[in-house]
């Protein structure tokens, strides 16, 4: 396999309040080749969020720390970066999406200005220029009428247009990794759709690799090549999207998959997943999941279970992995 | 079809006054709800979907009587709502809301909250407060020592259940759920449902379903009805809905829905972006033409009445009977 272009290993990224330490990602290994769209999936609190922000070193320092582990972005270690460093990376090689549009936008400026902002804080252009390559951003991400909306204000746009202006905000300066952050999930259906078959289509055209995080195992089937689960601040499993729905080696991915309603199915009881995650202050031994997996023995209480490989490309965090009760 | 149905809509209208300017013409009225009409037999779920300013929520408040019809009718057990008292209504119909962690008081225990319509509707003595209060967390799966707690010491799937335990505390026989799981994660989601479907077969209720997730929807509702900017497109028994849907927006809807599994990919793109309509939708004819790959000029023009001719159950739309949707893909 050639060099990842991000490389994640041994993440842990703590906090520390009141003399508590929340353990809110305790063990994350994550590879993502260029070009390649990965799903990262996970309820609240399963740490998605702060992966994604320790990778840009957005973790606000106190109460959080990356106690362990390194992040490389084509080789350079981001954890011990340098800010210059850091500046190039954000926003450059390495672009955000966050979940809420509103919050991303300053409601303020027009939208033309926070765009070429954006494109001038990392290429040498002149404003003129900068305005140009806003509208080409704009047009690119199919937004009608696109040099009459550089000179309108966020609150003029609908929700989906929001967030096209924020993904192209984040394609400004042809970044090789996208990070998005529940992207669609305030969004309606439609316009969900419409976002995905997007991104879909601008990494086809710009060859960018995706890093998307989500709750929605049904979104990162339409648009990732591998899942990535998490569940208590720790990757449990990490396939091809097809094997993880079809073969899913960790408990927590099989059950949860089975916990969706989906269309088709008619007035019928869900499978649930009895309990609740573990306090992230209190971690138990072993694996997080013991306490609610059906098919848990005595080896997994205690110990580190370790993210081992089941076949090719597929990893799992589990002493049975595929054991069904 | 037995009797007179629990809960009954008929025409009911809703519009907002536009703000007036100085100096100008006063505008246009937003039209949130447009003569809605649907009835909701004992025991049945009736869901409504739609997107996000559709006037699904706005339905559901004038149902409520949190605000006042423009025009129309809601009956309950085939009477005037506007002519029970206040207090009798709120006794036998309820509302669960969407987000568990705004819609409880954060300085009020568990007990607190469910006091209020014990004591204020219901009338009970503080004894028997405090049975009802115990019988209420068991119901919704909570243990009885949850009485003394805050809200905040809940996770999200409990406070859910806490405001259901509410709703139900007057033994309320309608409840008009609004997006009650949409703030949940999967698994929680998952057992709030089985809740309330449980609740709904144990205590005979009749539920308003307000959902935008359509997986869900025909998780927990008998009948659906589709309703795009303030009127009803389609509705029929959830599935016929899913198998075959008959109005554009339902395709629309339903093709958007993101799934597992084989033959997952770009998927069949039938209507174009609600920006190319505006929510104000054209003056007349239908307010879907805009986005429809249907649309002809007879769209343009006449609307069309929610009829269930062409195809056995009602469906807004003059093409209902054109079955090839993948024909007019763009």
């Amino acid at each position: 396999m050639p060099e990842p272009l991000l490389r994640v290993r041994g993440l842990r990224t703590h906090f520390a309040l009141d003399d508590t330490v929340y353990r809110a990602v305790d063990g994350v290994d994550l590879d993502i080749a260029r070009g390649e769209a990965v799903g990262l999936v996970g309820e609240s609190g399963s740490g998605k969020t702060v992966t994604a922000m320790s990778i840009l070193q957005l973790i606000p320092d106190p109460p959080g720390r990356i106690v362990d582990g390194s992040i490389e972005l084509d080789g350079t270690d981001l954890v011990h970066a340098s800010d210059a460093t850091l500046r190039e990376a954000r926003g450059g090689r390495v672009a955000c999406v966050f979940q809420d549009p509103q919050t991303t936008l300053n409601p303020v400026l027009r939208i033309g200005p926070q765009i070429t902002e954006m494109i001038r804080r990392h290429q040498d252009l002149g404003r003129a220029a900068a305005r140009e390559r806003a509208r080409e951003l704009l047009d690119a991400v199919h937004i009608p009428h696109a040099a009459r909306r550089l000179d309108e204000y966020p609150h003029e746009l609908s929700g989906g247009m929001r967030q096209r202006v924020v993904i192209a905000m984040a394609l400004a300066n042809d970044p090789e990794l996208l990070i998005a952050d529940e992207p669609t999930t305030a969004l309606d259906v439609t316009v969900q759709a419409e976002i995905i078959d997007l991104l879909r289509e601008l990494r086809e055209r710009t060859g960018m690799a995706l890093l998307f995080i989500t709750h929605d195992f049904g979104v990162v089937a339409e648009l990732c090549d591998r899942v990535v689960v998490m569940y208590a601040g720790r990757v449990v499993e990490q396939a091809r999207v097809d094997t993880v729905f079809d073969a899913p080696s960790h408990p927590y991915t099989r059950r949860l998959i089975d916990c969706m309603p989906s269309l088709g199915q008619g007035r019928r009881d869900l499978a649930t997943i009895p309990g609740v995650p573990p306090a992230l202050d209190r971690l138990p031994a072993g694996c997080a999941f013991a306490e609610r997996c059906d098919v848990v023995e005595e080896a997994c209480r205690s110990g580190v279970i370790p993210l081992e490989q089941v076949a090719a490309g597929h990893l799992a965090r589990c002493l049975k992995p595929g054991a069904r009760p | 079809m037995s009797g007179v149905p629990v809960l009954e809509v008929r025409e009911l209208t809703k519009h907002f006054p536009g703000r007036r300017r100085l100096l100008r013409a006063a505008p246009a009225p937003l039209r949130a709800v447009q003569g809605v009409s649907f009835a909701v037999r004992r025991g049945q779920a009736l869901g409504i979907v739609g997107e996000s300013g559709c006037g699904k929520s706005t339905l559901a408040k004038t149902i409520m009587r949190l605000i006042e019809p423009t025009s129309g009718q809601v009956l309950l057990d085939g009477r005037d709502t506007a002519d029970i008292p206040r207090r009798e209504f709120a006794r036998r119909v309820q509302f669960v809301f969407q987000d568990p962690y705004s819609s409880l008081n954060p300085r009020k225990t568990v007990r607190q909250t469910l006091d209020a319509p014990l004591q204020h509707l219901a009338g009970l003595d503080a004894p028997a407060r405090r049975a009802r209060t115990a019988q209420l967390l068991d119901l919704v799966g909570l243990r009885p020592e949850f009485a003394s707690r805050y809200p905040h010491e809940f996770s999200g799937g409990q406070r859910q259940r806490v405001g259901i335990a509410r709703a139900l505390a007057t033994d309320a026989k309608v409840l008009l759920l609004d997006e009650p799981v949409s703030a949940l994660d999967v698994s929680v989601q998952a057992q709030v449902l089985n809740l309330l479907r449980e609740l709904q077969t144990e205590l005979g209720l009749t539920y308003v379903f307000i959902a935008h997730d359509l997986a869900v929807v025909e998780n927990l509702c008998d009948e659906v009805a589709v309703m795009y900017l303030g009127r009803i497109v389609e509705q029929s028994p959830a599935a016929t809905l899913f198998a075959e849907p008959r109005h554009p927006y339902t395709h629309t809807l339903l093709s958007a829905v993101p799934t597992i599994g084989p033959g997952t990919g770009p998927r069949l793109r039938m209507a174009a972006p609600m920006d190319a309509a505006g929510p104000a939708g054209p003056a007349i004819g239908c307010a879907f033409a805009p986005r429809c790959y249907r649309a002809t000029l007879r769209c343009q023009d006449e609307p069309p009445a929610l009829d269930a001719a062409l195809v056995g159950h009602p469906v807004a739309c003059h093409h209902a009977d054109d079955t090839d949707p993948e024909d007019h893909a763009p």
